[in-house]
């Protein structure tokens, strides 16, 4: 089944908004948006608290980024980190 | 992706009041404890069951569980057998820990169904928590939540009202701090209350939701979240605060323990200080160790009259075990201070530092410490490979440990070293600094080559909660510390006590005749002793190492080494030679000794001792060329180096990894390789003409 054209457009922006969690700064706030990872990380990370469209803060930039979701401060390397994408506080998920 | 098929909740309702105890014997629970990691869930454990717990092996993987009873008394007449089982996130992930909590909560294969489930949650992160108690929860068993960490949570400006939150959630919910032990006690008594009728509290608790729409929850990821949050929402305040995990203390600290370069020397010194303290505290107590042993030796030997049963009991279980024991406060002292680093925090921020080193040979930053706790002792660096979260790592490093050169080589460095650079200390200290680097190196380039072969993949980039800075809990150290040392006093008692009989077996039998000689020496000292006691009794310690030595080469260890010596030709050993390096298979520091009765006939040379080291030197073999050349003896060096010597590391790595292959592939892999690099080392100094 097709998504409607709103949603469609909505995806698109989302997709072209994403950046890699390390163009980020210290301190800055983003919505987590799709890991391209393999499944065991991706699972991982959802089951530490990095949910569809959660937000994260970043603590600490360099190797490792650290990232605070919720309560719960995640330690990742720089090459997870690298594929982890977000959208900056500026677009809307 | 596997989901749990819960059972009904009429069928598990009141499992405890139908579970009859024997007459006069109290009633008894098994519960099974589930907790997030790093939420105190092995805290409270020992502090409901303290010592009366054993650490249990899963079949066929390597996690663990520690099984604890807490007894019946009489304000709670009912005994609890709690599993402490493996800090999961969710159930559903596909790990070895989550999979043995599914099997657990199903009752599947091996496992027997827990009657009640304790679950451990940190108080102050509820809203990821929650979703492992709403995967538990449709299982329909009696359920208890220890709300932990209040304490922290309220430093941190969060109030969570426990009954609210049980009303949400249809559970009790009991507030502690298991680092004090409050709620200890009312965890007990909850546990029994709910087993008894978990219908009765459930309504008690107001929980309006069934099993069924409970597990509809728990199917769908959003709705389980949104229904964690929700509870959290009703009934925590200062909403603000619940994402403040992070406050300045912690993240300065956190800047400076994974900082490339002032991160990497934080860590130096850490473990600096870590090893320092257990080389210097441990050394007193591993001699008293080994003087203990050898008095009890000599008592039963004294005790007893002379033959086999004194010999089997004095020399291969007293002589054997005590060989192995005397390494326990090393493993004691390593497992304490890192308990006691692993509950300040710390440990989780220094694997990323070393992450960025050991990913270049397919190991994760947690293998550091198994890797430099191998170079006191294999033993305790494989057992510690359990920080390692993921299978293929954790194996990858058990498997490469034994090449860090232990304490036990040390003896062996000392004599070859010594041989081949007498009057040259600056290059055997060259010579000894290259056998660590070289067993470094070959464990690095192994780790490599397995993470592309039989454990292929890279290591995992490394994703990890950085847990909160505290004061350790020194009573968790202790509990953990005696744990693992009953854990590795087992095994010296059973498999590497049959091990070590075998063996001395092997090197003291058949016993032989007294050569003619010896005879003859004895009866002239007899004759001299009156007017020349010091000739008599040069001419009877002459006699005894004549003695040892025909028994040794006639023993069924010397006839097998004659009979291997074939395959050690082409690395430049004869018989005797390879007699050292068989029984060395045992133990590496016995080749001291066995060399020392082969070639010199005395049992108490110490390698450090000229005379001995000269009496080595000269020793010649049967054709009557010296025993050590510098081409034998650089290749012995490498070959102690690199070989897997160590019968006691092999019953760790089974025990570790579950399996006897992945010790047997240890002992054949490291075996090929130290034979391949010695054979290289000898024919190479040969061509050169070093020999």
């Amino acid at each position: 089944m097709s998504l409607p054209a709103t949603q469609h457009a909505a995806q698109h922006a989302a997709d072209d908004a994403a950046v890699s969690l390390t163009q980020l700064g210290r301190g800055q706030c983003a919505t987590f948006y799709r890991a391209d990872l393999r499944c065991e990380d991706c699972d991982m990370l959802n089951a530490m608290g990095m949910t569809d469209r959660c937000q994260l803060k970043i603590c600490k930039i360099g190797d490792p980024w650290i990232v605070q979701v919720k309560s719960t401060r995640i330690g990742l390397a720089r090459s997870l980190a690298q594929r982890i994408l977000v959208l900056p506080p500026t677009v809307r998920p | 992706m596997t989901r749990v098929i819960p059972d009904s909740a009429t069928q598990v309702r009141n499992v405890a009041a139908e579970r009859r105890a024997p007459r006069g014997e109290p009633r008894s629970l098994r519960v099974a404890l589930f907790g997030n990691p790093n939420t105190g869930k092995t805290t409270l454990f020992n502090r409901l069951c303290g010592l009366r717990a054993k650490t249990a092996n899963f079949p066929g993987i390597t996690a663990e569980a520690r099984v604890g009873h807490c007894p019946a008394d009489r304000r709670l007449p009912v005994a609890l057998e709690i599993i402490d089982l493996p800090g999961v996130y969710r159930l559903t992930l596909e790990v070895p820990e989550s999979r043995v909590c599914r099997d657990i909560m199903q009752g599947s294969a091996l496992y027997q169904r827990p009657d009640a489930v304790l679950i451990v949650v940190d108080a102050t992160n509820l809203p990821r928590n929650l979703l492992l108690v709403g995967e538990l929860l449709p299982h329909g068993l009696p359920t208890v939540i220890a709300l932990n960490m209040t304490d922290i949570a309220q430093r941190r400006g969060l109030t969570i009202d426990a009954q609210e939150l049980s009303r949400q959630i249809g559970c009790p919910v009991v507030p502690t701090v298991a680092r004090k032990g409050t709620g200890a006690a009312e965890i007990r008594e909850q546990l029994v209350r709910t087993a008894d009728d978990f219908a009765a509290v459930r309504e008690a608790h107001g929980d309006h939701a069934s099993v069924e729409s409970l597990r509809a929850i728990a199917s769908d990821p959003a709705l389980l979240e949104s229904w964690a949050d929700r509870a959290v929402a009703r009934s925590v305040g200062g909403a603000e605060a619940v994402g403040a995990a992070g406050d300045t203390f912690t993240e300065r600290l956190d800047k400076a323990f994974t900082h490339p370069v002032l991160g990497l020397m934080i860590f130096a010194a850490v473990m600096a200080a870590l090893f320092i303290v257990i080389f210097q505290m441990a050394t007193p107590l591993m001699d008293f160790i080994e003087t203990a042993f050898g008095a009890l030796g000599e008592w039963i030997s004294a005790a007893l009259p002379p033959g086999a049963i004194n010999d089997l009991l004095a020399e291969g279980v007293i002589g054997g075990v005590g060989a192995t024991v005397v390494f326990l406060p090393q493993i004691c002292l390593l497992f304490f201070l890192i308990s006691l680093l692993e509950d300040t925090g710390y440990l989780a921020r220094a694997a990323f530092v070393m992450d960025r080193i050991m990913c270049r040979f397919g190991l994760p930053g947690q293998a550091f410490v198994p890797l430099l706790s191998s170079h006191a002792c294999a033993l305790p660096g494989i057992m510690s490979a359990k920080l390692i979260p993921d299978r293929h790592d954790r194996l990858a490093t058990i498997l490469v440990a034994p090449f860090m050169s232990c304490s036990a080589r040390v003896p062996v460095y000392v004599l070859l070293t010594t041989l081949l650079f007498r009057d040259r200390p600056w290059l055997a200290g060259l010579a000894f600094f290259g056998c660590y680097a070289l067993g470094a190196v070959a464990g690095l380039v192994s780790a490599f080559l397995a993470r592309r072969t039989i454990l292929r993949g890279r290591s995992r980039p490394m994703v990890l909660e950085l847990p909160s800075y505290k004061m350790p809990a020194l009573r968790t150290a202790v509990w953990t510390t005696i744990d693992r040392g009953v854990v590795f006093l087992k095994n010296a008692g059973t498999i590497i006590l049959a091990i070590s009989v075998v063996l001395w077996w092997l090197s003291a039998y058949p016993q032989v005749e007294t050569p003619a000689q010896a005879v003859e020496m004895r009866q002239q000292a007899r004759e001299m002793m009156p007017h020349d006691p010091d000739g008599a009794t040069a001419l009877v310690t002459e006699a005894r190492r004549l003695e040892a030595s025909h028994a040794t080469r006639e023993s069924y260890a010397g006839r097998l080494g004659r009979l291997a010596q074939p395959v050690f030709a082409p690395v430049g050993y004869d018989w005797q030679l390879t007699v050292g390096v068989l029984t060395s298979f045992a133990a590496r520091e016995v080749f001291v000794a066995t060399m020392s009765i082969l070639l010199t006939g005395d049992d108490e040379a110490a390698a450090e001792d000229a005379g001995f080291i000269d009496r080595i030197r000269n020793a010649r073999r049967d054709d009557g060329s010296p025993v050590f050349t510098a081409a034998t003896s650089a290749s012995l060096l490498v070959f102690f180096v690199l070989a897997m010597q160590c019968l006691p590391t092999l019953v760790v790595t089974r025990r570790e990894t579950g399996s006897w292959k992945w010790a047997g592939l240890q002992l054949v892999y490291m075996s090929i390789v130290a034979w391949v690099a010695a054979f290289l080392t000898y024919q190479g100094l040969t061509l050169m003409g070093v020999a």
